[in-house]
């Protein structure tokens, strides 16, 4: 899986997910969010913990959307249901119709993580260049940031030290703490662009590549494959 | 004022909001998905999602509103809704389509103001147009087909006033106090305050 293009990676899910979302077949879903998961599992760069961490906040979604479908299938006389049950009622329209919502979330889901924990963020920016033209400025511009981030967060964490040693308390989304780290992100981005120009960042000058991202067949049967699987799917299951 | 260019320090700025906003947006789904499994007993698992939804738009206002430029609430979107898709969002690459979509409806109204209007009221209005956009959108990517008439209005309800607060006028107080700050005097929401 991380071998693949990842600008083309992202073309093929995002294709299969739209193709996905015109339909709401529960098996096919299922089929899609096993097979993914397999797929990400099965990747030997794929952090396992982070796997079983990022599926978590998706299962209790889904489980939601299950749940609500259940107690109102619960329900004996469907036809019967008054308002004492009411809120209940009005969320989903059948027991059926809980079952394809959660199992879209799931299949999604799936396509999500598969494509977060086989990608490289630089490679995934540097391929959004090299293969989909986006200009070398935007690039560049968010790797930069991208890369200042660890310092913008641990600037968060100095000013909550620094309003703890004062005695005072800041939660996690305080103003407090919130402002000055915004504050900061914007002193750091006028510094990084300084910096980036005063050392020859040109974007619209004649260019090379120092990490060239392979791109090959393999991608586009890759594109197909995953689509014409999909398509499939509908039509089959 | 009214370029379209962008100049690098422009795109790092708005790129390092649209990190920031996309760590936020992360943390907004584990809380969504949070408050809906304890809405769960209850049955109303959905309410959770529209509770905090506004936040979902609050990069796109809040860059827009500091650059006052055509696009940027488009690209703000883009950008975060990339960066959460690569952090591992369990929306998938759809957050993606939805980053269009969202930002397409702030850009709206700012764009039917000529992107001279910046005040409270075009900021409610770009919250609202992402509000509906995001909300149209749900019918493709969530099958809001499948729930009955009567919730989707409580729904719709909920996001909106979600969404005018967070990406309204909270964007908006943000906005105002980096302005104070004297920071931006080289963006556009700088100069205006002289």
């Amino acid at each position: 899986m991380n071998k693949l293009n990842p600008g083309y990676k992202f073309l093929t899910l995002l294709i299969a997910s739209l193709v996905l979302s015109i339909t709401y077949n529960i098996r096919l879903n299922i089929v899609v969010f096993i097979v993914s998961f397999a797929a990400t599992a099965l990747t030997r760069s794929v952090n396992k913990k982070k796997l079983f961490l990022v599926l978590l906040p998706f299962f209790l979604t889904s489980a939601g959307l299950f749940m609500s479908g259940f107690l109102f299938s619960s329900a004996d006389n469907i036809a019967n249901v008054t308002a004492a049950a009411g809120e209940r009622v009005v969320y989903v329209t059948s027991w059926d119709s809980a079952l394809k919502l959660s199992s879209r979330v799931l299949a999604f889901g799936g396509i999500g993580i598969l494509f977060a924990l086989t990608t490289n963020s630089m490679d995934f920016i540097m391929s959004l260049m090299q293969q989909f033209r986006l200009p070398p400025k935007f690039a560049y511009g968010l790797l930069a940031a991208y890369h200042f981030f660890p310092v913008v967060r641990d600037e968060y964490e100095i000013v909550r030290s620094a309003l703890a040693v004062r005695g005072i308390k800041a939660g996690p989304l305080s103003k407090k703490r919130f402002f000055p780290m915004l504050v900061h992100a914007f002193e750091r981005s006028e510094s990084i662009a300084m910096a980036m120009e005063s050392r020859g960042f040109d974007s619209d000058a004649e260019r090379g590549v120092a990490f060239s991202v392979p791109f090959g067949k393999i991608d586009f049967v890759f594109l197909f494959a995953v689509n014409a699987g999909v398509i499939a799917g509908i039509m089959l299951i | 004022m009214n370029s379209y260019i962008w100049k690098l320090r422009d795109i790092i700025m708005v790129s390092l909001l649209s990190i920031i906003f996309a760590v936020i947006y992360l943390g907004a789904v584990y809380f969504a998905s949070f408050l809906g499994s304890v809405l769960t007993p209850v049955g109303l698992a959905p309410f959770g999602n529209e509770i905090v939804f506004g936040v979902w738009f609050m990069a796109s206002t809040l860059a827009a509103y500091v650059m006052q430029k055509p696009g940027v609430a488009v690209v703000a979107e883009v950008l975060a809704a990339l960066i959460e898709v690569l952090m591992g969002s369990m929306y998938g690459p759809m957050v993606f389509v939805a980053g269009i979509i969202q930002g397409v409806g702030a850009e709206i109204p700012f764009a039917l103001g000529r992107y001279k209007k910046f005040n409270l009221t075009t900021m409610c209005l770009a919250a609202t147009g992402s509000c509906i956009a995001s909300f149209l959108w749900g019918f493709v990517r969530s099958g809001f087909g499948l729930l009955s008439i009567r919730l989707l209005a409580v729904m719709f309800l909920i996001r909106l006033m979600s969404s005018v607060i967070f990406s309204g006028v909270l964007c908006k107080s943000i906005g105002d106090g980096l302005a104070g700050t004297g920071l931006l005097k080289s963006y556009a929401l700088g100069k205006s305050r002289g």
